[in-house]
């Protein structure tokens, strides 16, 4: 959003009722920039300034940051109270604030690890930078390569919060590429918004403290990273190829603990569907961003579902066919099938065709493919349930005389030497089955339909070629 | 080559926390833990045995456990897992081909699998034809290694994160009546079972100056931050693919090894079929 010093009082009201033409109050629209000046939520882009606005900017930051509840834009834009909140910063908490904001975050794996206690965390930093030359997959998205709406974060004392806010508060140089920046970053390069900050009065020691430790970050990245917490972090080994292992402690990025749920929520509401999952990781929200209003502590995940192949009912099935009075294919395998439905829309187009429309070669091919494709499901059907029988102690003890235990000899067995009137008799199941689908998917199709020479004689000559080639001699 | 079946076999608690981007099914990088382990209790080190996964049973558990309280007594803060019971079989190669049956059931007594027991419900076994194996245990999904669909959504999105929400993301479908995923269909148009997976890590600083650090669980193995990397498995039916002529088990990517990339950074187990691990 571009800032306009001119218009942004406007611009404040608007947005903090969300209605153009009602305008909220002076006191909403104040307290409505204190919560999106800083340019930490996700939702927000940043702000873009150009360098002859930044004078004015800088103020409207500073106060909203470092004031309590400023009420009216006349305590926002006053250039002495950000000068004397500046003016106010001692050096050691500069640089502890920039120590302990990173990329990496060891505290979002577990909460404990924010407890290392300081003398230790000179060695293991409870916030990890990134280095600049590190090498990142093109497959596999990691922190390295995604780009995040917040990448970094602090993971410090709440108190400390105000200035890392600060030092965090992403803004886009108009004037140059328009990428937005943090202040640290601009501090850093000698920027005309570093400048500007330390004319509105920060020390310039406390900068000094702030950009040193932030080299150290960038340069030294984790090479400089001496220890690790080991007894609340994980060190997994894993072969190195050559005999020996790598110790790895995995750290999530900031970028994808927001970034995967800020996705997944913009894909949800364009009423798209995300299996994720979501826990608690700890209480703490500090240790999860500084972004105002950001859902802090919660871990959201794509999550995977396993649904077993469901084998509950074969016993049952085969106490069925053990009686001789069961046929074996079921329609409720085919039942609510994407197959079953599009069978029976084709179905109906060609009952259909007398009256109006018409049936073409296109038309009976695809009603042949849809129902070879059902077919193979109630095979696939059967040969699981072979190996279910194949496996049951005897499962078929006396040889009945009914046609019925002949079937199920022939399909269960697979004895492969059925007569020509069990190969009908197994086609007359299946082609039962497929219809007793569609009927139980679309009510429109009666009896009459299923019975219908139309209907019922290309899937019965369909399921008597596949039984053949199955079971057959 | 040996093949050794362990299982089926039941874990209660096992962890089903993958890593920060995925959950729901145990991590194939706990594979490479498992196999690892019984190549060190077999006396060969960092052997990195291919490994495949059975998955018969998986019953996630909701809720947070009970927070050890820490040093001080004060309880700690709890961060909530995903852990769940499953039933499964591992099927680990061998490439000496010395063990007997009876070694490998004394070896995989007290044996873990994402940090849940194994209480096998069959003695471990050396097996001779895993195809009729594979017929003879429960139904179940053989876990395959199809980074080659998210290469294909990555090469088409943005970024890989969106190459990966994409494998996932279902649109509705007004004429179907449900939820549709192109992913989730193959050249033929039928369905396949995908699932996300914790598959290994990519790390975090340049591995070729990896150094030892303090506090590590052994001061001489270097040392490497990390964030975990997901792929996308398939869950083939392990009858069918027994059974099947075409598309059988035999040329399916389910024995899952490290195969590591320092140029890149990652660290990842990979999926190979029978024929490619037989020539390596």
């Amino acid at each position: 959003m571009q800032f306009d010093p001119d218009r942004y009082r406007r611009d404040a009201a608007i947005a903090a009722s969300g209605d153009p033409n009602k305008p909220a109050t002076e006191r909403q629209a104040a307290a409505h920039l204190q919560d999106t000046l800083p340019a930490l939520r996700p939702q927000e882009p940043p702000y873009a300034v150009t360098q002859g606005q930044i004078a004015f900017f800088l103020p409207l930051l500073v106060n909203a940051i470092f004031g309590n509840k400023v009420g009216s834009f006349e305590a926002l834009e006053d250039e002495a109270a950000a000068r004397e909140a500046l003016a106010a910063l001692p050096v050691d908490w500069a640089r502890r604030v920039v120590e302990a904001t990173g990329y990496f975050a060891p505290s979002f794996a577990d909460p404990k690890v924010s407890r290392v206690k300081s003398s230790k965390r000179i060695e293991m930093p409870i916030a990890l930078g990134r280095e600049a030359g590190t090498p990142a997959s093109h497959r596999f998205a990691s922190g390295l390569n995604t780009a995040a709406a917040i990448e970094s974060s602090f993971a410090g004392n709440a108190a400390d919060n105000r200035l890392a806010k600060l030092f965090s508060s992403r803004i886009a140089d108009a004037d140059t590429d328009g990428q937005p920046r943090t202040l640290i970053e601009y501090l850093h390069d000698e920027h005309a918004f570093g400048r500007a900050l330390l004319e509105l009065g920060l020390d310039e020691t406390v900068k000094q403290a702030a950009v040193e430790a932030f080299e150290t970050q960038q340069q030294a990245g984790l090479s400089a990273v001496t220890a690790i917490d080991g007894n609340r972090m994980k060190a997994v080994f894993v072969p190195d190829g050559h005999g020996g292992y790598w110790q790895v402690s995995p750290v999530p990025s900031v970028a994808l603990y927001t970034e995967l749920p800020r996705r997944i929520r913009q894909r949800r509401q364009a009423g798209q569907w995300v299996r994720r999952s979501q826990r608690l990781t700890s209480a703490k929200t500090q240790n999860v961003g500084l972004q105002a209003n950001y859902q802090g502590g919660r871990l959201t995940r794509i999550h995977a579902s396993y649904r077993r192949i469901d084998t509950s009912a074969y016993q049952r099935r085969l106490a069925a066919l053990r009686q001789g009075a069961a046929t074996f294919f079921q329609a409720n395998v085919l039942h609510d099938t994407e197959e079953t439905a599009r069978l029976g829309a084709l179905l109906r187009t060609i009952l259909n065709a007398s009256e109006e429309g018409y049936v073409n070669a296109d038309i009976r091919a695809g009603r042949d493919r849809r129902i070879q494709r059902l077919l193979d499901t109630l095979i696939e059907d059967l040969e699981a349930f072979q190996d279910f029988v194949a496996w049951q102690p005897t499962p078929f003890e006396t040889e009945g005389e009914t046609r019925r235990d002949h079937l199920a000899e022939v399909l269960v067995l697979a004895r492969r030497r059925a007569s020509p009137d069990e190969l009908d008799a197994v086609a007359e199941d299946m082609a039962a089955a497929i219809l007793s689908a569609i009927q139980r998917d679309d009510p429109s199709f009666t009896q009459a339909d299923a019975r219908d020479d139309r209907v019922y004689r290309p899937v019965f000559e369909e399921a008597r070629a596949v039984a053949k080639e199955e079971l057959g001699v | 080559m040996n093949t050794l079946v362990i299982g089926p076999f039941t874990a209660d608690r096992v962890a089903l926390d993958g890593n920060a981007l995925v959950s729901g099914m145990p991590p194939v990088t706990a594979l490479g833990g498992l196999s690892d382990t019984l190549a060190r209790r077999l006396g060969r080190p960092a052997a990195n045995w291919p490994v495949a996964l059975i998955l018969h049973d998986l019953q996630p558990h909701d809720g947070r456990p009970k927070p050890k309280p820490d040093f001080k007594g004060r309880p700690g803060e709890a961060v909530e897992r995903v852990t769940g019971w499953i039933r499964a079989t591992v099927v680990l190669l061998e490439p000496d081909d010395t063990l007997t049956s009876t070694e490998l059931t004394e070896q995989t007594e007290g044996l873990r699998i994402a940090g849940g027991m194994i209480s096998p419900e069959r003695p471990a076994r050396v097996v001779e034809d895993l195809g009729a194996e594979l017929r003879r245990l429960p139904p179940g999904h053989i876990l395959v290694d199809r980074t080659d669909v998210l290469d294909a959504a990555v090469a088409a999105a943005e970024d890989p994160l969106d190459g990966l929400l994409d494998v996932f993301t279902g649109s509705w479908d007004e004429q179907a009546q449900r939820y549709q995923n192109p992913w989730s269909r193959d050249e033929a148009g039928q369905w396949r079972y995908l699932v996300p997976v914790a598959v290994g890590h990519q790390a975090l600083e340049p591995m070729s100056t990896a150094s030892p650090r303090k506090g590590t669980r052994c001061p001489e193995t270097p040392h490497l931050f990390s964030e975990g990397i997901a792929s996308v498995a398939e869950l083939v039916s392990a009858r069918k693919a027994a059974r099947a002529a075409s598309r059988g088990w035999e040329t399916l990517a389910m024995f899952w090894r490290w195969t590591n990339d320092p140029e890149h950074g990652v660290l990842r187990l990979q999926g190979h079929h029978l024929e490619s691990i037989r020539e390596a």
